[in-house]
């Protein structure tokens, strides 16, 4: 009875069902499609590709010959043969399409669409290990799904909401009358960008001015040509320690909402214009952008106040008011955002190359592999804490397993497995939405607050408390039941003869 | 009705009205300002109190421009956006104002922490209210680093007279909520210190916020941090609004602890260091010195740029202004330090009269298991004053209303008399163990030159093992009780008006009235403890206890005893009671009945046909049980 | 070490794809390899006895927080959990300072310090879920560990403690079994990357003993059945100051500066039986890499990686002159402030 009444509610859990999900490997549809003038090099590619991905651990890769067409000759532009391919064979997400434009100067071009441009020239080998590196990026599905530590990531797995502060770091105000609509600026341009990738996270922009904050870093003044006759140098090893200092002083939120920082700094006069150097005592100045990130945590940019504003200063004259160019920090900021957010791939694969982005939203094939990447990773994050959530649960018996965690499992789980069906049936977007959903239970389910071992009564501590009372008492019960013992001796003993 | 009418008063406000200097226009915004002041008042026998007021006050417009901060620390913004919240006051004090002699505060506050905020929304409920307002206070126990996150229903109440909003709403009034709690054991030191520091744009990097040293700033008698943050909406436009957030540091330092051999001080003495310039955001940064009362012995070095009289309510007082701004213009790097210095030799110090209404609280009764909480109130004016009391009693401290009593007596006497004050005014909502506070507000008019004593009758709760503090033996705490009234004069008032945001607002801001608040002592109450280490030892007797008793229990409820025939009667009377006994109690067969039972559980399984054949064996076996104890008994 | 987890990566994406040597890696994964395997920072510091007799124990953990502090770690990746106010203890002659030693020659509380747990919040319960991640509903942000499969934890604890278990407060206690069970769950939900669990305590290895858990690296500052002793008395405050171990722990952490080569090897070898009187014990199966070739920063300092990227998306939406262009805004309009009466008027009827 005692026992009892220590014991706790725990409800029950599909654990061996948990326990089978890594069973089951994680394999995805993908649908991509060849057109070529000659329909014999588009069949000859499609036997050769489909035997380099039959032996594939995660891609089901579906090839598809487009059928020439009359009026494809007539066309001038690859945009426009695109445009006619796409009106007969509607794409949906996650596909692909190579067309054959003979006059390319490169083997391979991505566009920003779902479509690469090839040479009559190229080697299904090459068109392989696009898919691989860039398509598909076999790679980093591997770093999720390796179970070696040492190969898989250390990045975590999307959140379902994103803070995104913009904090614009003016140290000295007093020199430096730097003047910015920063509001506006986030405005024209990250929000619509957020905007349009906000299918697996959604993101609040936050803009924050930040004053007399101290950067503990050294710089070196180096002579130069310029009217000012002189820069100022930060070393590229010292970036992390000024992260550390500038971090310190961003004012933490409120929210429970990871934190994605991008830092627009204006360096003071007396330490600027300030540039990056390496080590090889070499400026790493691009296009006047001075810049760098640091994966989750955020991006960081270099405001050179303008020339005139130094000289200014230089000759001890009163500060000027100037306005921080919006665009340029803007376009680098928006490049900041798509190598933070992982959706940008900088694998480079030697005769292939990619247009540019001229627009605010990503390269649609890009986009989608992160969204393929992320269901998947969902999807391995989901079964890894469920799994482990269950495995503590078997081995800390003591623990309570209310209603709420339980069904939090079950729906995580369920989730998976229909997250799994969707990849496998072709269904990208939903797939993501599903895995996004197991993940968000998940973790629910993981971190809840009732999952507390430590309130609950040890076994023990059972023992302790009970044992100074039913050890004596046992004793004679002990030796009746010894008494008991031999009186039924002795009634044998009398029954026999 | 007038002195409602005065407090209506309106007010045009625009950034310029003010007559500050704008030297700097560093911001891109004009709507939002940064100010800093100072305000350094020498206070009766060798005090002196220095007032630190940072506000930043913001015209955001409409909600979705909070997006976007400058000055006001993201934070606040944050909140006002996640959480209805229009106005909340945090306090977090060490020490006691002794009001008596030092006059009144310019910000109130109690001993520990202190907070208390007003929501209103459309479609507000209580439950949701409790539920933001505990969050609130989590979110602030993380900012501050303080233990806000003790807040909870268990210590919450939500005042009913004594505060009133300060805050605008645009349009149509909906409902609104105010929740009030205290932490009176919650101590003050520099964790608290520094994050207050970094919610100013300037952090502790420049300006009047340099000064504020933790060494020095907890070598006080008292020190008291605030955190004031309130909306105010255009009543025609709800898209037209102002977040006002004001810090406040009010600092009383005793010259003795200072190892002073004489009087004078200085802003280096105070703070360790002189002042390195003003915050580059600040719109203004002032320095105001009192000059007349106490303050009428210094001689200040540098002398202050201009003087400043201000009359309030008959009363005037005398100040020295500094513009630190003015004081650091042109280039250079200096340090800015004014002196008191104080009349050569021992001079006679003036006498302080007390002020119009203060109050003090203890504990009356002797014992752990009940008592009497005491309040005494003072008026010493000439005119009867109207008082509202507001008592905040923890869970484990039961009051009794009917207890309550309001005796009085004129300020000459000793003794209170018999007779009794009538109440105006009673809210009283009864605590429940563990889960509600008991919440007391009474009003009454307090006559002239009198005092009345309040006293309400408590029991002390004998709390279970696991709701004992690690310190149990320190005590228990009683928030202090709050007081307001509203004074007719402006002796020794020097609170802000609710419609200025600035110090230099309170000059010659004449009422017919002026609202004040007073806080009393918190009380510590010695609840009944227990020895901790004893739960463990008391587990072990107990159960050795219970296992002796069993031992013998068990034995006479199961053994048979076998009775010596050799002598067959017992030689004293004893003996033949429980020979008499024994043989009763052996007739009655122990064991037959315990094989009965194992018997039914075997048969209990078996077929009908069975059961009847077993039946019958059984009793055969009962039979010769019998004969079989009986034998045994006869042995 | 490194380099082989590197080759390991190229090796497998050769297997799945051919000829793929020309791709190049993306850079920060370099980056990071190179460097260290982890990619942030945490710090957990509790003292867990209260009275001011424990002054030591405060001394204790503000001595390591000031290291941690002033190496790199942000305020908002430390916890400190302090369960008794010290330096504005009515008792300390010196409000607002704790010292590390007679002589004032550090004052470990500085002027730039965030408790986060302090007083009644420092319990064991609060401890283990600011470990396993279980936080009640509504715990600020700054009271939460929030690691991830890339930080590095530094866990450091001290109070009185015996076999088995830790004292919190002279109330409860924390089991070698609860600490290990914490750490576990903390491996299982991949919330370290590397663990270093310091702990200055009576008996203090026996608090590591059950550890099971990968990438964690303990010392303890004493071994099962010996004191921790401290180390001298302040006579003006007439208690102890500082525990021996931790005493010379930040006496060799004073000497460690940011780009410091100091090796986690060196650090477990500080206070030798001679000075500390208990002998240090250290647990290293658990841990996979070589102490000696383990920069101290890497538990005791911050370095996030860091790459620098000058690429810029050739996008333009707006004017220059539509951000400077000051005249579209509208001045706010100015209202009257109105503020209801404060004081109940009922009364003075």
């Amino acid at each position: 009875m005692w026992w009892k009444t220590t014991s706790v509610h725990r409800a029950s859990l599909p654990s061996s069902a948990i326990e089978r999900l890594s069973d089951q490997p994680i394999k995805t549809v993908v649908h991509v499609s060849i057109y070529t003038q000659q329909p014999e090099r588009a069949q000859l590619l499609i036997t050769e590709l489909q035997n380099a991905f039959k032996d594939s651990d995660f891609w089901i890769v579906k090839f598809k010959q487009l059928p020439p067409f009359a009026k494809a000759a007539e066309t001038h532009t690859p945009a426009a043969l695109e445009k006619l391919l796409l009106q007969e064979h509607p794409q949906s997400e996650g596909d692909f399409m190579f067309i054959e434009w003979p006059k390319l100067e490169d083997e391979l071009l991505l566009t920003t669409e779902r479509s690469a441009l090839m040479r009559s020239d190229v080697t299904s080998n090459k068109i392989a290990q696009l898919l691989h590196s860039k398509i598909l990026q076999t790679y980093r599905v591997n770093q999720i799904l390796s179970t070696d530590e040492r190969i898989s990531v250390k990045s975590e797995a999307p959140q379902p909401e994103y803070d995104v502060v913009i904090s614009v770091l003016n140290p000295k105000p007093k020199i430096t009358n730097a003047q910015w609509n920063v509001a506006l600026a986030a405005q024209t341009y990250i929000e619509p960008f957020l905007a349009q990738i906000s299918d697996i996270s959604s993101y609040t922009v936050r803009t924050q001015w930040k004053y007399r904050v101290a950067i503990e870093a050294e710089m070196k003044q180096v002579r130069d040509q310029t009217k000012l006759g002189r820069h100022y140098a930060l070393q590229e090893s010292a970036l992390p320690h000024l992260l550390t200092s500038i971090a310190q002083n961003l004012s933490g939120s409120i929210s429970d909402r990871p934190v994605i920082n991008l830092v627009v700094y204006i360096p003071p006069c007396s330490t600027g214009p300030l540039h990056i150097y390496n080590k090889k005592n070499e400026m790493l100045t691009r296009d006047g952008v001075d810049a760098f990130i640091s994966p989750p945590w955020g991006g960081f940019i270099i405001a050179n106040p303008p020339e005139s504003v130094c000289l200014a200063y230089m000759n001890d004259e009163p500060p000027q008011q100037y306005y921080v160019n919006t665009n340029d920090n803007m376009q680098v900021m928006l490049d900041q955002l798509h190598k933070l957010l992982d959706i940008s791939n900088e694998v480079q694969v030697a005769g292939v190359k990619t247009v540019d982005i001229e627009q605010l939203a990503p390269r649609r094939w890009e986009y989608e592999a992160y969204i393929r990447r992320s269901a998947i990773r969902h999807i391995a994050t989901a079964s890894n804490t469920l799994q482990s959530l269950i495995k503590l649960l078997d081995q800390i018996s003591y623990i309570v397993i209310d209603d709420k965690v339980a069904t939090a499992i079950a729906n995580s789980h369920s989730d998976i497995l229909a997250a799994k069906a969707a990849l496998l049936e072709h269904r990208l977007m939903n797939a993501s939405a599903l895995a996004k959903r197991a993940f968000v239970f998940s973790e629910r389910g993981f971190f809840d607050a009732s999952l507390l071992a430590q309130l609950y009564f040890p076994d023990e501590q059972k023992y302790a408390i009970y044992i100074p009372l039913f050890l004596p008492v046992m004793v004679p019960v002990l030796s009746s039941f010894n008494m008991l013992r031999k009186l039924l001796d002795r009634k044998r003993k009398v029954k026999q003869p | 009705m007038l002195a409602e009418l005065t407090l209506t008063l309106l007010l045009l406000l625009s950034p310029l009205a003010l007559g500050q200097t704008q030297i700097h226009q560093f911001q891109y915004q004009t709507d939002e300002q940064f100010h800093e002041e100072l305000v350094v008042r020498p206070l009766a026998g060798d005090h002196v109190n220095t007032y630190f007021q940072f506000t930043t006050r913001w015209h955001y417009g409409v909600h979705k421009n909070l997006y976007h901060t400058q000055l006001t620390p993201r934070v606040i913004a944050e909140i006002l956006q996640t959480y209805d919240v229009r106005e909340l006051h945090i306090g977090l004090t060490q020490g006691l104002w002794r009001y008596e002699t030092w006059g009144y505060p310019i910000v109130e506050a109690t001993g520990g922490a202190e907070l208390w905020a007003w929501f209103s929304s459309p479609n507000l409920t209580d439950d949701s209210v409790n539920n933001q307002w505990m969050r609130l206070a989590n979110v602030f126990s993380g900012i501050l680093c303080a233990s806000l996150n003790f807040v909870d229903n268990t210590n919450s109440i939500a005042p009913k007279h004594i505060f009133r909003p300060q805050f605008m709403e645009s349009g149509h009034r909906s409902q609104q909520f105010v929740r009030y709690a205290t932490l009176p054991r919650e101590i003050v030191c520099t964790e608290n210190l520094t994050p207050w520091k970094k919610l100013l744009p300037c952090g502790s990097a420049s300006g009047l916020a340099t000064l504020l040293n933790s060494g020095y700033v907890h070598n006080t008698k008292y020190h008291s941090l605030g955190v004031k943050v309130r909306t105010l909406c255009d009543s025609d436009d709800p898209n037209n609004c102002i977040v006002e957030l004001t810090q406040t540091a009010n600092l009383v330092y005793d010259l003795k602890l200072l190892e002073q051999s004489n009087t004078d001080f200085s802003l280096r003495r105070l703070f360790g260091m002189g002042l390195n310039g003003y915050c580059e955001m600040a719109n203004s940064s002032k320095i105001y010195v009192q000059r007349n009362e106490q303050g009428e012995r210094f001689q200040l070095t540098p002398p202050p740029q201009e003087e400043v009289l201000s009359k309030v309510g008959g009363h005037s007082v005398l100040f020295g202004v500094y513009d630190i701004q003015q004081q650091f213009e042109g280039p250079g790097a200096r340090l800015f330090n004014i002196a008191w210095l104080g009349p050569k030799g021992n001079s006679k110090r003036e006498h302080m009269s007390p002020p119009p209404l203060y109050a003090h609280r203890y504990l009356l009764g002797n014992g752990q298991k009940h008592g009497r909480i005491a309040t005494e109130v003072t008026n010493t004016h000439y005119e009867p004053l109207p008082v509202v009391l507001m008592e905040l009693v923890p869970w484990y401290v039961h009051a009794y209303l009917h207890t309550l009593r309001i005796s009085s007596k004129p300020q000459h006497l000793y003794e209170y008399t018999t007779n009794e004050l009538k109440y105006s005014l009673l809210h009283y909502a009864p605590g429940k163990q563990r889960v509600l506070p008991t919440h007391l507000e009474i009003g009454f008019m307090l006559p002239a030159r009198s005092s009345a004593l309040i006293t309400i009758e408590v029991d002390y709760l004998l709390l279970k093992w696991l709701e004992y503090p690690p310190d149990a033996n320190h005590g228990h705490y009683i928030g202090s009780a709050v007081i307001s009234s509203q004074l007719p004069i402006g002796r020794n008032y020097t609170a802000l008006p609710l419609e200025g945001y600035l110090f230099q607002d309170s000059f010659n801001a004449s009422r017919t009235a002026y609202m004040l608040t007073l806080r009393t002592e918190a009380l510590i109450v010695s609840l009944p403890t227990p020895d901790f280490s004893m739960p463990y030892n008391v587990i072990c007797l107990a159960c050795t206890v219970v296992a002796l008793a069993f031992g013998p229990i068990h034995s006479v409820a199961t053994k048979l005893i076998i009775v010596e025939r050799q002598t067959t009667i017992p030689r004293n009377l004893l003996r033949k009671i429980v020979h008499k006994l024994t043989t009763r109690f052996s007739r009655r067969p122990a064991n037959s009945a315990v094989n009965e039972q194992q018997n039914d559980e075997q048969n209990g399984k078996g077929k009908e046909k069975e059961k009847k054949k077993e039946q019958e064996k059984k009793q055969l076996d009962q039979t010769e049980n019998k004969k079989f104890c009986d034998k045994q008994a006869h042995m | 070490m490194l380099f082989k987890a590197l080759l390991l990566v190229l090796a497998i994406i050769q297997i799945s794809a051919e000829e793929y040597d020309t791709a190049i890696l993306p850079e920060a994964y370099i980056d990071a390899a190179e460097r260290s395997t982890h990619t942030n920072n945490w710090a957990v510091l509790v003292d867990a006895s209260r009275f001011w007799f424990n002054y030591r124990h405060v001394a204790n953990v503000l001595s390591i927080y000031r290291s941690v502090k002033r190496l790199g770690i942000p305020d908002s990746q430390i916890i400190l959990m302090i369960a008794d106010d010290m330096a504005c203890n009515a008792r300390n002659p010196r409000p607002g300072q704790v010292y590390n030693n007679a002589n004032q020659h550090i004052n470990v509380y500085g002027d730039d310090v965030e408790v986060d747990y302090r007083g009644y919040e420092v319990t064991v319960e609060n401890f283990v879920r600011l470990l396993t991640g279980r936080t009640q509903n509504g715990t600020a942000r700054s009271k939460k560990l929030l690691s991830d499969a890339g930080s590095n934890v530094l866990i450091y604890l001290t109070g009185h403690g015996g076999d088995g278990f830790l004292k919190f407060q002279d109330s409860e206690e924390i089991t070698s079994q609860e600490l290990a069970d914490g750490i576990q769950q903390m491996w299982e939900k991949k919330r370290y990357n590397e663990l270093f669990f310091m702990v200055d305590t009576c008996q203090a290895a026996s608090l590591y003993e059950k550890f099971i858990s990968p990438n964690v690296l303990a010392v303890a500052s004493s071994l099962v059945g010996e004191d921790s002793l401290s180390h001298h008395v302040d006579p003006s405050i007439g208690v102890y100051m500082i525990d021996r171990y931790t005493y010379y722990a930040l006496e060799f952490l004073e000497k460690v500066q940011p780009f410091s080569k100091r090796t986690i090897g060196e650090f477990l070898q500080v206070c030798p039986k001679r000075v500390c009187i208990s002998t240090v014990g250290v647990r290293k199966d658990l841990y996979r890499r070589d102490p000696m070739k383990v920069p101290i920063i890497d538990f005791f300092g911050a370095i996030r990686p860091t790459r620098v990227s000058t690429g810029r998306i050739n996008v333009t939406l707006a004017n220059e002159e539509d951000f400077t262009d000051v005249a579209h805004i509208q001045p706010k309009k100015q209202f009257k402030i109105v503020v209801q009466p404060q004081f109940i008027a009922k009364i003075n009827k």
